[in-house]
């Protein structure tokens, strides 16, 4: 699907909106979002959440030779899944020019920026190395993408554990988890990615953008920092024109950001490890599914109303609920009358004197055109049924919710009654 | 103080502020200042603008014919197209009828006087374009212009279509100055309203263009008629 | 051996702050529009630009025009031999930088719905390639006319012990030196393109963005200088 554009309206809010200093949720314009970071069960795996941006890296390590230019280093690849599950613009299979951007600035700042001691991965010079692969898949896009996906490849990395091998004469031995420990990969530094957004031609600076921002902005640069106080990666994604003033405050902000996030990953990374030592199971994913009761999405819940539920079998094939007003009625579905068919306008309006006559009548009026009783006829047959069984008593119509164990019958009488006219009066105006 | 004829490169400072002078093509604002965009001179010349007001308008040309300054065709140029269909309407499909009810000519600008573009642009020469005055015309194109003539139009500015040029052949120096027929032989023109085929003697309405004398070839000059 | 010597200069015999020699040349390819050769010291760079013209259907913009790049090195520009020109990661990456500083420069306003061709050529590549070629795209455009916010000039800069030196070489980008891209319009303080290799520390990044801004403005003189003398060579001087 092609990348949905902005509205004008929209981008003229969000613009607005930034202009005078607030934010759709409730950020200043140089804070960031919320950041949470879960290693998995498996070592080497992580999910780092900003926001609604949701990242999954794993990594994995395999034996493979090494290149002729450079026999003694080990190889990290980087791979990014972007598939539109992230974002519907995404095309499947294939990454596009944000993927390719993503890849490219993920290996600008994991591979070249050295964090890794890519020596330390050699077995054999020559001959045999650990190929460390890191997979990157996006689950959910919204803005700050690189930011997300560097954390999550970084806290894997830290999380990850090669086997542990022994070089013997002729073959290599490579030991399970279980006879030796595997031994973590030795990273120097670590790069934390930062997106900050510019607008009005750099005077003004977004931190953290999410996607519907990002649209509407001029442009963006992406600093990473590390904890020791170095810039390991200075891109711009956009077109831009700025002063250095401004990219120097860019990196500055970045650098405390850096900071703040190592803290973290150090954190969560160290914990993960207390809990393996103590031989305690670790949780692993399972933490961030979060424990919400699926709703309707609405913030109060709708009360519903449930229909009579009568012996007659043709009745119980009506929908669960009914609405009170029924306006452009789907005529394919079950039980429901078109409003062009009934042009019974004589037949309606006797049902509505019989309601406004309603008195304890039990028993069936009438039923019209018995003989050809089709599938809308025989709804306008149940509905004369309905109304003919209808009690005299006024009361107040208690309505009731979805779990109720016993429908109380009469109450339900007099809701049925209650709606019955709405509905009917709604067709019937609707038919004017 | 920047005087005519001074070189300029991108970039440079033309003018602090705009001051009394109309800005013309080669020249761009920022912050109030004008800055030259194209490498060229200065050229500050009188113009007769719309309300007949004589305006001082400054430039930066690359050279003293339009022609060499401008990249792209503009309003009121005359330039050599030719019409690769007849259509009715001008979306990216056409729907080719033979008959009348075609609103658009589908042509292709090949040069601008002697300068021949790479690339063709697209452009339009609409139904309504076709003659000075608008009367309601049946079978349009078939009297004026066919596919696969070349014929010399000018750029108008049409603000309803956005994505193509729009020409125009209403006036009389405009209109068809090459065709063929149908086995590919040359058409004669016999005068400025019909052609005639020189294989099969057929005639065939065309609108002609008046070019005038100086414009023409000697070897036509010869043989055509006033 | 190290970058700078103990005297203070570099291994071609250039101070610190010294750039190599720019030559140019301008309008050398008669089919293109624009085109620009540019020499910084032993950086060979060939640039040609294409249109504007009515491009493909799927890159077009309504309100702006398309600008697409290509930057390619030749198989024998660098110390080994490539056996891919473009297409590389690397290549693309290049591509998408000029892209992206160029459409900051030209106007792309006064040309909706059309597409310029900027192809770039690495001949001998030498160091600073990536500035050399914003160098030369630059003249080119100054060549074929399109309307320009200004000349765009770059340069790379890194920093050893503390000591910024300018206009880089094969052999002083290693990978131990952390080094800038810097390109700005006309040598203001406006920079559109920003690229930055090898880790770099806070400290000195504020030394290296002044050095590479001076020496963007040094180049500029230069190119500037250039563009004029190549107009009034092939155009007539225009009287009164």
């Amino acid at each position: 699907m092609r990348v949905q554009p902005v509205t004008i309206c929209e981008k003229a809010l969000i613009l607005e909106a930034l202009r005078s200093g607030k934010r759709f949720d409730f950020r200043g314009l140089e804070e960031f979002r919320e950041v949470k970071l879960v290693v998995g069960a498996e070592i080497g795996t992580a999910i780092c959440t900003i926001g609604n941006t949701k990242v999954l890296a794993a990594v994995s390590a395999q034996i493979a030779e090494p290149s002729s230019m450079r026999p003694h280093k080990g190889v990290i690849n980087i791979d990014v899944d972007l598939s539109p599950m992230a974002n519907y613009a995404n095309e499947h299979d294939r990454l596009g020019s944000r993927g390719m951007e993503l890849i490219r600035l993920l290996e600008l700042i994991i591979r070249d920026s050295r964090c890794i001691d890519v020596e330390s991965l050699c077995i054999r010079a020559g001959k045999e190395i650990w190929k460390v692969r890191v997979d990157v898949r996006i689950l959910d896009d919204d803005g700050s993408l690189l930011d997300c996906a560097c954390l999550a490849a970084i806290t894997a990395l830290q999380h990850f554990k090669r086997p542990n091998v022994t070089l013997e004469p002729h073959h290599t031995l490579i030991y399970s988890e279980y006879e030796k420990a595997p031994v973590p990969l030795n990273i120097y530094h670590m790069p934390i990615c930062t997106t900050i957004g510019l607008l009005d031609k750099g005077q003004m600076v977004v931190i953290d953008p999410t996607d519907k921002e990002a649209a509407c902005l001029d442009g963006s640069i992406v600093v990473a920092c590390n904890k020791r106080r170095e810039v390991c990666a200075l891109h711009q994604s956009t077109n831009l024109v700025l002063s250095t003033k401004q990219i120097e405050r860019c990196v500055k902000l970045a650098m405390s950001r850096a900071e703040a996030l190592t803290a973290v990953v150090s954190d969560v990374v160290k914990q993960d490890q207390r809990e393996r030592s103590a031989f305690k199971r670790p949780d692993g994913f399972a933490i961030t599914a979060p424990a919400l009761i699926l709703t309707a999405g609405t913030v109060a819940a709708r009360k519903i109303v449930a229909p009579v539920v009568k012996n007659e079998p043709d009745v119980e094939q009506r929908a669960m609920y009914q609405p009170s007003i029924v306006l452009n009625e789907n005529p394919l579905s079950v039980g429901s009358v078109k409003q062009e068919e009934v042009d019974n306008d004589a037949s309606i309006s006797e049902q509505v004197e019989m309601i406004q006559n309603s008195v304890g009548k039990v028993e069936v009026t009438e039923t019209q055109k018995s003989s050809t009783i089709s599938n809308r006829k025989r709804e306008e047959k149940e509905v004369d049924d309905l109304l003919s069984g209808l009690d005299d008593d006024e009361e107040e119509v208690q309505t009731m919710t979805l779990g109720a164990e016993e429908p109380v019958q009469d109450v339900t009488m007099q809701e049925e009654e209650e709606e019955q006219p709405n509905l009917l009066l709604a067709k019937k105006k609707k038919k004017k | 103080m920047i005087i005519t004829g001074t070189l300029v490169a991108p970039g440079d400072k033309v003018l602090d502020s705009i001051g009394n002078y109309r800005m013309g093509n080669g020249l761009y604002e920022a912050n109030r200042r004008i800055f030259a965009s194209v490498a060229g001179y200065v050229k500050v010349y009188g113009h007769k603008d719309k309300s007949d007001n004589l305006v001082q308008v400054i430039e930066v040309r690359r050279s003293e014919d339009q022609l060499e300054n401008e990249l792209l065709p503009y309003d009121g140029a005359v330039v050599t197209a030719k019409v690769m269909a007849v259509g009715l309407r001008y979306r990216h499909f056409f729907i080719l009828y033979l008959r009348d009810h075609s609103r658009f000519a589908k042509c292709d600008i090949i040069s601008i006087g002697d300068r021949v573009y790479k690339k063709r642009f697209s452009a339009l020469l609409p139904k309504k374009k076709l003659r000075p005055l608008e009367p309601e015309l049946s079978e349009p194109f078939k009297n004026f212009v066919r596919p696969n003539d070349y014929i010399l139009a000018k750029v108008c500015d049409d603000a309803g279509i956005k994505d193509k040029f729009v020409l125009s052949i209403a006036e009389d120096e405009l209109g068809v100055v090459l065709c063929r027929g149908k086995f590919g032989e040359t058409m004669k023109k016999v005068d400025w309203n019909t052609v005639v085929s020189t294989r099969t003697g057929k005639t065939e309405p065309r609108k002609m263009a008046r070019v005038p004398q100086k414009c023409m070839l000697p070897s036509d000059l010869k043989d055509s008629t006033s | 051996m190290s970058i700078i010597s103990e005297h203070g200069f570099r291994l071609d015999g250039r101070r610190p702050a010294q750039i190599r020699n720019v030559n140019t040349r301008l309008g050398l390819n008669r089919n293109a529009e624009g085109s620009s050769y540019l020499e910084h010291g032993n950086t060979k760079v060939l640039c040609a630009v294409y249109g504007p013209y009515e491009g493909k259907a799927s890159k077009r913009l309504e309100d702006r025009c398309a600008i697409v790049c290509q930057y390619s090195t030749t198989t024998f520009s660098g110390l080994e031999r490539k056996n891919r020109p473009r297409g590389d990661r690397k290549s693309t990456e290049m591509s998408r930088l000029l892209e992206k500083a160029f459409e900051s420069v030209i106007l792309t306003e006064s040309f909706p719905r059309s597409q310029i061709d900027i192809f770039c050529e690495v001949i001998q590549g030498d160091g600073s390639n990536l500035a050399a070629c914003v160098n030369a795209t630059s003249l080119a455009l100054a060549d074929a006319g399109i309307p320009m916010k200004g000349i765009a000039s770059a340069a790379t800069c890194g920093i050893v012990e503390g000591n910024p030196i300018v206009d880089l070489t094969s052999r002083e980008e290693t990978d131990l030196l952390p080094r800038v891209t810097l390109a700005t319009i006309c040598g203001r303080d406006e920079v559109v393109l920003v690229e930055l290799h090898n880790r770099l520390h806070i400290d000195h990044l504020s030394v290296v963005m002044e050095a590479a801004k001076a020496t963007c403005a040094d180049v500029y003189e230069c190119l500037a200088v250039v563009a004029q003398q190549h107009l009034k060579a092939c155009a007539p001087i225009l009287g009164n």
